[in-house]
């Protein structure tokens, strides 16, 4: 009977506000891959950060143990030394050193207590280890020069060279094409060999069919389901991802839609810094008056990028955008606000807010016209403006006047929704507009959008809680890396049909 | 031809600036014959040492992604505590050079504390610096000048190889700091800090700890160069040091350091030094107005960090 | 459900009040003063202070230039030289090229917002740090001035003393024209900073830049505006100085904006960006004043000034990334 090469059990990590993770356990034995799959926000990226030691161990409950044995971690680094190597999602290397020092800087001298470094050497045996794991790259090269594809593998590589009995990767395909992420699989599956125990994360139902061993689902921060590869039903699987109680009322809507408003097609944005890679690619879809359109899909899909764009933040290598029947031309945020256009960002502590400042200060900023009299800033037009929002928002603070970084994130995010409907746009992006709130306030929110499309706004949603989305919106465009993978109406529109369009893989697996 | 420039680019990265730099003598050359003559060419190597070593502390501190611009008046400080503590207060010549030296590696030391301990921005701390170490200068005995003692002439005057002996210490060391930056953990982790330093951390290095090296190395040269600087003209002077923070700067930029941290190295900051003072000699050679070097080196310096923004702005293959 | 219970605003705490530049910086100042006073009885006289409020031009109006640099989250390290060149270029052209007085006024001032034009150039359009361009700015300028005054101090007199005599009228209270010019500029610019959308921008821009992107805030055009503007301020810089000393010499202004970037942080412009007031400005550049004046009279020389200031710029600099941490860390407390 194999044993477990890392198990984590009853891990309960706790934010103000909400439960991540919920006694979550998970078990890899050693020469299996399993994956972990679940809808954004499950927990996915929780779990993954109380194993590899960046959330150090008093800050969760549970126990992890390692070949049997329990251990704590304080920082990653501990975490790296207990055998635990992990690949993070995004591109993280040294860009302006080499193959051979970005897999083996903590350990330039192969153990040796000496402080030169010796090239030749250096190479030889990174050539070595390479061979080994079957990874192709030049000891020699480059690292600013490597192709992303090449990159990811050298982060692996990376992991791989502290010799871990565990290997996690997170969602390590995302930024890869089709050939990269068959030498991927290589890869992974001559590790399997090896003896390495494999957590591979994902949303892709074609890699979880195609790649692994067994399967983990979570859902809401709890376990939703595990599955061995026997077993494997895709339909039960996506069910599982998604299957939650409605515990949220959501507000109800005459829904009066009039004609188009917004249109776009041909949008494309380009990779800010991978050359004919897209995140955005050749989309089309419109808006009508009082419609308010989901933009559905996974974390990663796009949907922020297509939104950014639209709004002049990103740059769009293709796109015509046609508002009111006649083309405009918007490169740069001003120009979409001048053409109606409000945008509700998904951080808001980035791109949100300024948190020195007033609730009203932060209000006024985005139509500073309004409130003036003259060349001046009116101090009565501007806390009547605020006021407005304040009201119709119902922010809770003890006035206008209050600090926003004293807000809770709720009231906050209510203040840039505030913020955005201030400048009167006719079209509204909301993206992730109930990210981390809490169900009070976010009830308040659904409100607020439904006055939005009563009073004949054309709103777009992005959100990743189905539930939210299904009975927030008349129409849905479910994006799939970068790409319209499908539209649905109301009717057809089931968790189902969206998740099966949201997982579709346009990249061939095998 | 396009495959063999980038090969050679790839092994050595300055060499688009070594072709500049040769096209730019020859041409001086063809106008004005003395140009390469050997008494210009000894003058100009024995002025450079003393700006190139604060150059190479310079280009420590980028390489990690900070910044010292106070080291040249720091360098001129510690040549005024050096010709003090000799001259005036009799101590030995070791001692005083130890003292000289030591000056600097508190300033070092402070920056070190200032930026990486309380998190303060290195140009707003080390401009304040620059200004604490400029005015000591002309505290020490009023800012007199202090002649050394006529023998170490004998020193500072000996023509070994036709320059001093003041140029080959200072080659000497770029040669060991070229050596560390590419044959040491040491060297390696600095590189690693300045190119990525998320990434650096979890690879176990203390950046922290790196980043005050590289702050304190910077003293450290600075308070070498401006005891060396001393030596070379028997005797310290309260103005030395002023602008040298420029030259050095733009020196480090030319030569392939990036103010994001993580490139270039040693042999690079020489030519790049290399490069400014043969545009000041240039402008001597032809007549032009000394009064244009300063804008000729700014106009470069600007020109240099263009080139390294766009170069590091280009995308990655796919 | 999450709320907050404490709705007070984190601005105002003691700790705070205590740390904030102003007062760490205004309390030892006046031990100073006192000091001076005990020692030189003719320090707080009316004709001292009207001296000190007279000589205060020159770093005043650098100072407003660089604090609105600063607002936005940049420097200006070329203020100072500017006013070199545009002085040079304001002498050279009344005295040497024989333009009249408005031509003369316009062509400086034309030279001043070409400066700050060419360093919002190269830090919005090229992204470059903007302590390296305005280090490379900065020496441009001055080699400019001696390449074009070689060295030579030009007599203003050789066109006309009027400048000269202009500058020492004394029209109220012992105050000079271009005091009463800083002080409307200083007042102009407290109500734009107050008052006007711009000035909402500029803070926008310093405390969260991206973010006010999505404001719809153009950031570089509010940028470099700001940038422009202290290349004006450098220019008035440039003809006061001319008018002060009826000279136009390449040997002043290298070295000013130092007190001007102390000024800007004395009077609680924050080197992060997105905090200030020109009253502030205005306070800092005060007590920059009267500390040259203090010194002074204490006998201090030139040198021993620059390093004590030096010292200060490095004290007010960390009492500001102090506060901020200590404000930093309420906030996380009350948010929680």
């Amino acid at each position: 009977m194999k044993q477990y090469m890392i198990e984590a059990i009853d891990i309960t990590k706790i934010f103000p506000g909400t439960v991540a993770n919920d006694h979550v356990s998970l078990k890899v034995k050693a020469g299996e891959i399993m994956g972990l799959v679940g809808e954004n926000g499950a927990g996915k990226s929780t779990i993954l950060k109380c194993l590899n030691g960046v959330y150090p161990h008093d800050t969760f409950d549970g126990k992890i143990l390692i070949e049997g044995k329990e251990v704590h971690f304080k920082n990653p680094l501990e975490a790296m030394h207990a055998g635990i190597g992990y690949v993070p999602q995004e591109v993280n290397v040294l860009p302006d050193l080499n193959v051979a020092e970005n897999i083996y800087m903590f350990d330039l001298t192969n153990g040796k207590k000496t402080i030169f470094v010796n090239p030749k050497e250096l190479y030889k045996r990174t050539e070595e280890f390479l061979k080994e794991a079957a990874i192709d790259l030049d000891p020699q090269a480059d690292v600013r020069k490597l192709s992303v594809g090449q990159q990811q593998m050298l982060m692996i590589a990376r992991a791989l060279a502290e010799n871990p009995k565990i290997l996690i990767l997170d969602e390590p395909t995302t930024s890869l094409s089709s050939s990269d992420v068959q030498s991927l699989f290589r890869v992974v599956r001559s590790l399997k060999e090896k003896g390495l125990a494999i957590l591979f994360v994902t949303h892709k139902m074609d890699e979880i069919l195609e790649l692994t061993d067994s399967l983990t689902v979570m859902r809401d921060g709890k376990n939703a389901g595990f599955y061995e590869r026997a077993d494997y039903d895709q339909d039960k699987i996506i069910r599982d991802m998604i299957g939650r109680e409605l515990s949220v009322m959501y507000p109800t809507r005459d829904v009066e839609i009039g004609e188009e408003k917004f249109r776009v097609e041909h949008l494309s944005v380009p990779h800010p810094y991978i050359l004919n890679r897209f995140l955005v690619e050749d989309v089309n879809f419109s808006v009508r008056k009082g419609e308010v359109v989901a933009l559905a899909g996974l974390v990663g899909a796009g949907r922020s990028e297509i939104v950014m764009s639209l709004f002049g933040v990103l740059p769009k290598s293709s796109g015509n955008i046609y508002i009111d029947g006649q083309q405009v031309s918007i490169n740069n945020p001003q120009a979409a606000m001048d053409h109606g256009i409000g945008l509700v960002t998904e951080d808001r502590k980035k791109y949100g807010l300024h948190f020195s400042w007033s609730i009203k200060k932060n209000i006024t900023i985005s139509k500073l016209k309004k409130i003036m009299t003259g060349p001046f800033i009116s101090g009565r037009k501007e806390t009547e403006a605020a006021q407005k929002y304040y009201d119709a928002m119902r922010v809770k603070a003890t006035s206008p006047k209050e600090l926003v970084d004293a807000l809770s994130g709720g009231n906050q995010q209510k203040v840039v929704i505030a913020r955005t409907l201030n400048a009167e746009p006719d079209i509204v992006f909301l993206d992730e507009p109930t990210k981390g709130i809490d169900v009070g306030a976010k009830a308040e929110i659904y409100e607020i959008i439904n006055d939005m499309a009563k009073e004949g706004k054309s709103v777009i949603f992005i959100s990743s809680e189905l539930p939210e989305l299904m009975a927030m919106c008349d129409r849905f465009v479910v994006i799939a890396e970068g790409k319209v993978a499908g539209e649905l109406t109301k009717e057809e529109a089931t968790e189902d049909s969206i998740m099966a369009l949201a997982t579709k893989t346009f990249k061939s697996v095998s | 031809m396009r495959k063999a420039i980038s090969k050679i680019s790839a092994k050595v990265p300055e060499f688009g600036i070594i072709i500049a730099l040769a096209v730019l003598m020859i041409l001086t050359q063809i106008m004005n014959s003395n140009f390469l003559s050997a008494a210009n060419m000894t003058a100009l190597l024995k002025s450079i040492p003393f700006v190139a070593l604060v150059s190479l502390g310079s280009s420590l501190c980028l390489t990690v992604a900070s910044l010292d611009i106070a080291c040249g008046r720091i360098a001129g400080l510690c040549g005024m505590v050096f010709g003090f503590t000799l001259t005036i207060m009799h101590l030995s010549l070791p001692v005083a050079i130890l003292l000289g030296v030591a000056t600097g590696l508190i300033f070092g030391i402070f920056h070190a504390l200032m930026v990486v301990g309380a998190g303060i921005n290195a140009f707003v701390v080390t401009m304040g610096t620059l200004y604490v170490a400029g005015g000591c200068r002309y505290l020490i005995n009023h800012g007199d000048p202090m002649n050394l003692p006529a023998y170490y002439r004998n020193f500072s005057q000996a023509s070994p190889l036709g320059v001093s002996w003041l140029f080959w210490i200072v080659v000497l060391i770029y040669i060991i700091v070229g050596f560390v930056e590419a044959r040491t953990v040491f060297g390696r982790r600095l590189y690693a800090v300045g190119s990525n330093s998320e990434v650096a951390k979890l690879q176990g290095i203390n950046v922290k700890f790196m980043r005050s090296c590289a702050l304190i190395l910077s003293g450290l040269f600075s308070g070498m160069a401006g005891v060396m600087a001393t030596i070379d003209i028997n005797s310290s002077q309260a103005a030395t040091g002023t602008g040298w923070e420029f030259k050095a700067i733009a020196g480090c930029f030319i030569g392939g350091t990036s103010l994001s941290g993580g490139s270039g190295r040693a042999f690079g900051v020489a030519i790049g030094v290399f490069f400014v003072f043969i545009l000041d000699n240039i402008i001597n050679m032809m007549k032009i107005s000394n009064y244009w070097s300063d804008v000729f080196t700014g106009a470069v310096l600007l020109l240099s960090v263009l080139f390294d923004v766009y170069r590091k702005s280009r995308k990655i293959k796919a | 459900m999450k709320r907050n219970s404490n709705s007070k605003s984190t601005g105002t705490s003691f700790l705070e009040i205590i740390l904030s530049p102003e007062v760490s910086i205004l309390v030892p100042l006046l031990i100073l003063v006192a000091i001076t006073t005990a020692k030189n009885p003719n320090f707080l006289t009316i004709k001292n202070i009207q001296v000190i409020l007279r000589n205060l031009v020159f770093i005043g109006t650098l100072a407003i230039g660089q604090s609105l640099v600063i607002m936005c989250g940049d420097i200006d390290l070329s203020i100072g030289t500017n006013s070199t060149l545009t002085g040079v270029f304001f002498g050279v052209a009344l005295v040497w090229w024989g333009l009249g007085f408005i031509p003369s006024l316009l062509l400086t001032i034309f030279i001043g917002l070409f400066i700050g034009g060419v360093n919002a150039f190269f830090t919005n359009v090229c992204k470059i740090n903007s302590w390296i361009v305005t280090m490379a700015t900065k020496y441009m300028c001055v080699g400019m001035a001696t390449v074009i005054t070689k060295g030579y101090i030009i007599p203003i007199k050789d066109w006309s003393n009027a400048l000269y005599e202009w500058s020492r009228l004394r029209p109220l209270g012992g105050l000079s024209w271009p005091f009463f010019l800083f002080f409307g500029l200083i007042v102009i610019g407290e109500i734009a900073i107050r008052f006007t959308p711009i000035g909402r921008k500029i803070h926008a821009v310093g405390l969260n830049a991206n973010a006010a992107v999505l404001d719809g805030i153009n950031v570089p055009k509010v940028k470099a505006m700001c940038q422009i503007t202290a290349g004006l301020m450098g220019a008035i810089c440039g003809i006061l100085q001319v008018a002060n000393t009826n000279t136009a010499t390449n040997a002043i202004g290298e070295g000013n904006e130092f007190p001007a970037v102390i000024s800007a942080v004395i009077g609680g412009v924050s080197n992060t960006g997105g905090k200030g007031t020109m009253l502030g400005v205005l306070l800092g550049v005060i007590m920059y004043q009267t500390l040259k004046n203090c010194l002074q009279l204490m006998g201090a020389n030139n040198n021993l000034q620059l390093v004590l200031l030096g010292l200060i710029l490095i004290l007010a600099v960390y009492v500001d990334v102090l506060k901020g941490k200590i404000s930093s860390r309420a906030r996380k407390a009350v948010a929680k």
